[in-house]
């Protein structure tokens, strides 16, 4: 598989998961951790951006259910 | 009796309801990038994955467990409008006996900064997929 983008330490393939009205979820590897992860990806001309509103959603579930470090 | 059994209840198991974000990156000429856990199927694959059936047993633990994940929801008084199969799915490997929820784009809270619930109104037009939308949704109304 290529990687074409780099995003922070990440590398995105240009594989594609999931597609939905927001923008599109690609799948990434960390080389440095060796980790396969899932990269949500939305562009900057989106009329009303949902990733802002959508993580300190996610934020405050895995605070309070989870308890793990956010940032490993 | 009901304080007996409270009390010997089991502690709640660690809830799993939403991936594990590892990152949030803002770049101003090429949008925003979430990075986060890489999951499994979702309900609608899986459905497909075992001939568009599934067993008793498994109809039960979805139920079972896409209850647990609504009560996480409700009892943050949040409301999840975009509620469909593919939103959800099961884990990775050791995690694959767990479901998660994904998309919260469209989750809002359903009380104002006082703590009062909102009231009925209408004129939204309609948000969230429309295959699984509710009546009042598909009329415009709010859902919170």
């Amino acid at each position: 598989m290529d990687y074409a983008n780099h995003v922070g330490k990440y590398e995105i393939s240009n594989k594609v998961l999931g597609e939905g009205s927001f923008g599109t979820v690609y799948q990434g590897f960390s080389k440095e951790e060796n980790l396969e992860v899932a990269i949500k990806h939305e562009s900057c001309d989106i009329k009303d951006p949902q990733l802002e509103q959508e993580l300190p959603c996610i934020k405050s579930f895995m605070k309070k259910n989870q308890k793990e470090k956010l940032f490993m | 009796m009901y304080k007996v059994i409270h009390e010997k209840k089991p502690k709640r198991k660690t809830l799993h309801v939403v991936p594990k974000i590892y990152d949030f990156i803002e770049t101003k000429w090429d949008g925003n990038y979430l990075v986060m856990e890489s999951l499994g199927p979702n309900l609608e694959e899986l459905f497909v994955l075992c001939g568009k059936k599934f067993s008793l047993k498994t109809t039960i633990w979805i139920a079972d467990r896409v209850l647990e994940i609504l009560d996480v929801f409700h009892s943050n008084k949040l409301v999840c409008v975009d509620m469909k199969p593919a939103n959800f799915l099961l884990g990775k490997g050791k995690d694959s006996n767990k479901l998660y929820i994904i998309d919260l784009g469209f989750v809002e809270k359903f009380t104002d900064s006082e703590g009062q619930q909102f009231t009925f109104s209408e004129g939204h037009g309609l948000r969230g997929p429309s295959l699984f939308a509710s009546v009042w949704n598909h009329y415009g109304s709010n859902e919170v």
